[in-house]
């Protein structure tokens, strides 16, 4: 039995180790870079309500009013994206992400080539994006957009991180309409593309 | 009543740690502020005087709140050293590791870095089963000619870190607000504009440097 504990409590270890070399790109050549960007996981969302989640509801009406009081939430978030939803379903995240990141490693003299070419394999996922709440007690909302960054040697990751970039400006919910939340996403998902090629080129 | 009187006060004694102010000592880790873009402009010598407190007045005491689980504020998680010190000692270090000087003394010459602290914020989200931690640091940053008094470089940036665990204290706590650090200082080290802004300054600098060298050399051909 204790044999098993130490052995969990090294397997434990070596993955967290392993999590924690892959969170730096490190100083590694690259000879010829791959890239691809999927946005098939990719999720418009507000973050509002669910901000200024407590454990009141727990406390009142255990786990199974936790779990109601949590889907009330996100359903007061799913209305307050409602009116966002077409504006956001026609922003082409994806190819200004992709162009981003491609321009910026091209302006460094490293142009990308194909899968099939390449040495190392950049893979860049989509993940949530949308508004968020910026604190708990505040009430102004700032653009977010997270991205799953993974890097392959042949088979071997030598790279995966979450990058999480959020804008500058905060604004109340009145007062973001959807060409203004367009417009501060396409800013930052080209700020988001440029920092990958940054963190590529200076690793 | 007494008994009553004697379980408040023990429940009071047991949460002791949650209102009163958690002090965290932050800053950038040695290896966290590395060469980036600024690194490939000329090493030039900038002037930073200090970082001026520009944060809301509720935000300035702390740099977080500390709740129960009805979302009531406890206490306060402050910092054992002034925000500012900290952003100002992000900076020197940012730029020192792109190369660059810095000092606190202006030369009339040399570019003059203001920092303006707007935000140094941590906060937390608590999901169903999850918390998430989110630390945010802004400055206004620009740059002035102290030859012209014009600001040649002004911008906001951001440190901000986000990280979603089953919980965590002051351990948590001093790492997000450590990482949002690192991210301002990433930030700062990949900003183009602010690189070409000490590119223009360190060209304008060399070529007043030639005008000079040929004024001099005309004057001794001339005596």
């Amino acid at each position: 039995m204790f044999a098993t504990a130490a052995a969990v409590c090294v397997l434990v270890f070596a993955q967290r180790a392993g999590a924690d070399d892959l969170e730096t790109l490190q100083a590694i050549p690259i000879a010829a870079l791959s890239l691809s960007v999927d946005d098939s996981d990719s999720h418009f969302m507000i973050v509002y309500e669910r901000m200024g989640e407590t454990a009141t509801a727990a406390v009142f009406a255990g786990i199974i009013g936790a779990g109601i009081n949590s889907a009330i939430n996100a359903d007061q978030d799913a209305a307050l994206a409602r009116p966002y939803l077409a504006a956001a379903n026609a922003l082409p995240l994806r190819d200004i992400i992709e162009n981003s990141i491609r321009s910026t490693l091209e302006a460094r003299g490293m142009g990308l080539t194909d899968a099939a070419e390449a040495s190392h394999l950049l893979r860049v996922e989509i993940k949530d994006w949308g508004l968020l709440r910026n604190s708990f007690d505040g009430t102004q909302l700032t653009t977010f957009l997270k991205l799953h960054l993974i890097m392959k040697d042949g088979k071997e990751r030598v790279w995966d991180v979450y990058q999480k970039e959020v804008g500058k400006q905060a604004e109340n919910i009145e007062n973001i309409t959807p060409e203004t939340l367009s417009a501060a996403m396409e800013k930052l998902a080209a700020k988001s593309g440029k920092r990958v090629a940054y963190e590529i080129i200076y690793r | 009543m007494f008994k009553t009187f004697w379980i408040a006060l023990g429940a009071l004694s047991l949460s002791a740690c949650a209102t009163g102010t958690t002090n965290l000592s932050l800053g950038l880790s040695e290896d966290a502020a590395k060469p980036a873009l600024l690194s490939e402009v000329s090493p030039e010598v900038l002037v930073l005087k200090d970082v001026k407190d520009s944060r809301k007045p509720e935000e300035t005491a702390r740099i977080g709140n500390k709740r129960n689980g009805y979302g009531m504020v406890m206490g306060a998680i402050g910092t054992k050293t002034a925000p500012t010190d900290t952003v100002a000692d992000v900076i020197t270090k940012t730029l020192e590791a792109n190369g660059h000087s810095v000092t606190s003394t202006p030369d009339g010459k040399s570019l003059e870095v203001s920092a303006e602290l707007t935000r140094f914020w941590l906060d937390y989200k608590t999901g169903f089963v999850t918390v998430e931690f989110f630390g945010d640091v802004q400055i206004n940053f620009s740059l002035t000619d102290p030859a012209s008094g014009e600001i040649v470089f002004s911008d906001q940036f951001k440190g901000y870190y986000s990280d979603k665990t089953g919980g965590g204290l002051s351990k948590t706590w001093t790492r997000v607000m450590d990482a949002a650090l690192a991210d301002l200082s990433k930030e700062i080290s990949m900003s183009a504009e602010l690189m070409e802004a000490i590119d223009e300054h360190e060209a304008a600098g060399e070529t007043a440097a030639d005008v000079t060298t040929q004024a001099a050399d005309s004057d001794e051909t001339g005596a």
